[in-house]
């Protein structure tokens, strides 16, 4: 083999070493964690479903996506898209997320505290009765479904009136996984 | 340049009337011919090359297809057989590819094995994120795999996937994402493309094209909302203005220079709007973040830098130096915003189309004139528009605008054909 393919051989295996990196890590991370994630529960509505690549899923709208707050300044920056932070929650006894508190900067997270990177972060005004708050959305927002399966759920989902419960793994770096959707 | 594929053909009709005439000895055309033959041969066929396109887009169907096979969703199988299914696109291309590089084989191979290894990194990761439910965003997706994809740019010369990188690099764009994500794929590829455009390469004209698509993918991901747009778009159409010129000179064939046309276009433009409104001038640094500053000033001195040895590649002729100029202008009202700057518009509009009407006379060229004139027809024009006059006789105005553009046309194309006799 001439020089010129051997290092052609060299360079392409340290590519495939890169590509592999990300989806091996991933599925390292989520197999065998160093440390055991939190389930949590979260109540979910569902919307809009379809994705022309990755075929069906259910869209999701994850609660609480809404905290309450005493600062009459937004701390987070406006975007068009929303600014982005962390929600650290707790798990209540029965099992369900609740958001402690929203924070800008992830040094301002405990040690112990679960905290889960959040998106789309607003700051509403209060007004008169209402107190101020912060909307926010979950990275969870979806559930992929095969195709045959999907159309049903969908549309038994969108018909009923109480959200259904979604159980995601939560490891302590702030990667999550969803675990399952419960009618 | 005698590299021209008809000056060839032609030349190759000739040598035997040449012969005849008794102007070269028959052993002179013997070797002329031979020489000029395989010069010939070395040029890519037509068949060649549609052989190669209609190629890798059947390459790039095939692979969509056996994406959309895996994101069928077989929830019926365990997590560890449907890794494995998702696996095996990266499995098959990894195949081919050592195969490509240890058989030496040719392009379509190469752009084969270049192809599916990065569909199947983008599968992998796609069906990953469906197992786990992950979700995730479009751009940050295309954003890993692009960076995924580029190694196998160079290491597989391949001109197929760099396309697709082109063209995926539009989806790493929106708001709400990193300011320097879109611009840093454009700018990654970029010794690629440099590397593809010098005289030797076979796919240098379809990279003419490519660099275009990749300076608009540029600007249209960081460029238009985040920059300042006066100064990185002018910076972007000199560079292409600059290098179209030099390829005018070299290549006959229109179609092989797509980028003199299109920056000239939007260089008229930008000054034509600059010297009518102020808003161009604007700047919005109190919304602007460090990132996006950061964003700005790399970009714009990584076009500078791109630019300057463009600038100084060739002769620097008076046509050249307007470039420098109109670069230099766009980046005042980034410390001077005053009423001021539409009049320096204004001016340089004027010296802009006199010296390439003054360059269009002496070198008897149709399209340096036209250029010319267009700039001082953009610039009565906007001017005449500007002014308080009736609509009757800015109508008369404007018609006698269009007379005047065809006669000096008519008038120029008549005095090259004296001066060429």
């Amino acid at each position: 083999m001439s020089k010129r393919k051997i290092w052609l051989s060299g360079l392409y295996t340290l590519a495939l070493v890169l590509i592999l990196w990300y989806p091996v890590g991933k599925i390292l991370r989520f197999e065998f964690p160093a440390v055991k994630p939190v389930e949590l529960k979260f109540k979910a509505t569902v919307y809009d479903p379809y994705d022309p690549m990755r075929g069906r899923y259910v869209r999701l709208t994850v609660l609480p996506d809404r905290i309450e707050t005493a600062d009459k300044k937004s701390r987070f920056a406006y975007s068009p898209g929303g600014d982005k932070g962390y929600a650290v929650i707790e798990k209540t006894p029965s099992g369900f997320a609740k958001v402690l508190r929203l924070e800008k900067d992830p040094s301002k997270i405990g040690k112990g505290e679960i905290a889960v990177k959040v998106k789309g972060i607003y700051y509403n005004y209060g007004w008169k009765k209402t107190p101020a708050a912060y909307r926010f959305t979950w990275p969870f927002d979806r559930f992929y479904l095969n195709e045959l399966k999907a159309p049903e759920l969908e549309a038994e989902l969108r018909n009923r009136r109480h959200p259904v419960v979604l159980k995601v793994r939560i490891f302590p770096s702030g990667d999550y996984a969803v675990a399952g959707l419960e009618k | 340049m005698a590299d021209k594929k008809q000056y060839i053909k032609w030349f190759l009709a000739e040598l035997p009337q040449l012969t005849e005439k008794g102007i070269i000895q028959r052993e002179c055309a013997a070797l002329l011919e031979e020489h000029y033959r395989s010069r010939l041969a070395a040029f890519p066929a037509p068949q060649k090359v549609f052989a190669l396109v209609s190629g890798i887009i059947g390459i790039v169907m095939v692979t969509a297809g056996v994406i959309l096979f895996l994101n069928y969703n077989w929830d019926m199988f365990p997590k560890a057989v449907r890794i494995t299914f998702a696996a095996l696109p990266l499995v098959a291309g990894a195949g081919i590819s050592y195969f490509t590089i240890i058989s030496g084989n040719g392009r379509l191979w190469r752009e084969t094995s270049a192809i599916l290894t990065s569909a199947g990194a983008g599968t992998l990761i796609a069906v990953l994120s469906q197992i786990y439910h992950t979700g995730g965003e479009l751009h940050e997706f295309m954003f890993l795999l692009l960076l995924l994809s580029l190694p196998l740019i160079f290491i597989f010369n391949s001109v197929g996937l760099a396309s697709l990188y082109v063209v995926l690099s539009f989806w790493v764009n929106g708001w709400n994402i990193t300011p320097w994500w879109n611009g840093l794929t454009v700018l990654l590829l970029l010794p690629w493309l440099i590397f593809s455009l010098r005289e030797k390469s076979s796919v240098k004209v379809w990279c003419r094209y490519l660099t275009l698509l990749a300076g608009i993918s540029f600007f249209a991901g960081c460029g238009g909302n985040r920059y300042y747009f006066l100064s990185t778009a002018m910076l972007m159409c000199s560079i292409f203005f600059v290098n179209g010129m030099d390829l005018a000179k070299e290549e006959g064939a229109f179609f092989k220079n797509p980028w003199l046309v299109p920056a000239f276009a939007v260089q008229t433009v930008l000054l034509a709007v600059g010297s009518s409104t102020d808003w161009l001038f604007r700047s919005y640094d109190s919304s602007r973040s460090a990132a996006e500053m950061w964003t700005f000033y790399g970009s714009n001195l990584i076009l500078g830098a791109i630019f300057i040895v463009s600038f100084l590649k060739r002769r620097v002729t008076l046509e050249r130096s307007l470039s420098l100029l109109f670069i230099l202008v766009c980046f005042i009202p980034l410390m001077w915003r005053e009423p001021v700057m539409r009049m320096i518009f204004n001016c340089c509009l004027g010296i802009g189309g006199v010296v390439f009407m003054r360059k269009g006379i002496k070198s008897a060229s149709l399209l340096a004139f036209n250029g010319g004139a267009v700039m001082i027809c953009v610039l009565t024009g906007c001017r005449f528009f500007d002014s308080d006059l009736g609509v009757l006789f800015r109508s008369a105005g404007l018609v006698l605008l269009g007379i005047g553009f065809m006669v000096s046309n008519w008038f120029f194309v008549r005095y090259c054909r004296e001066a060429s006799r």
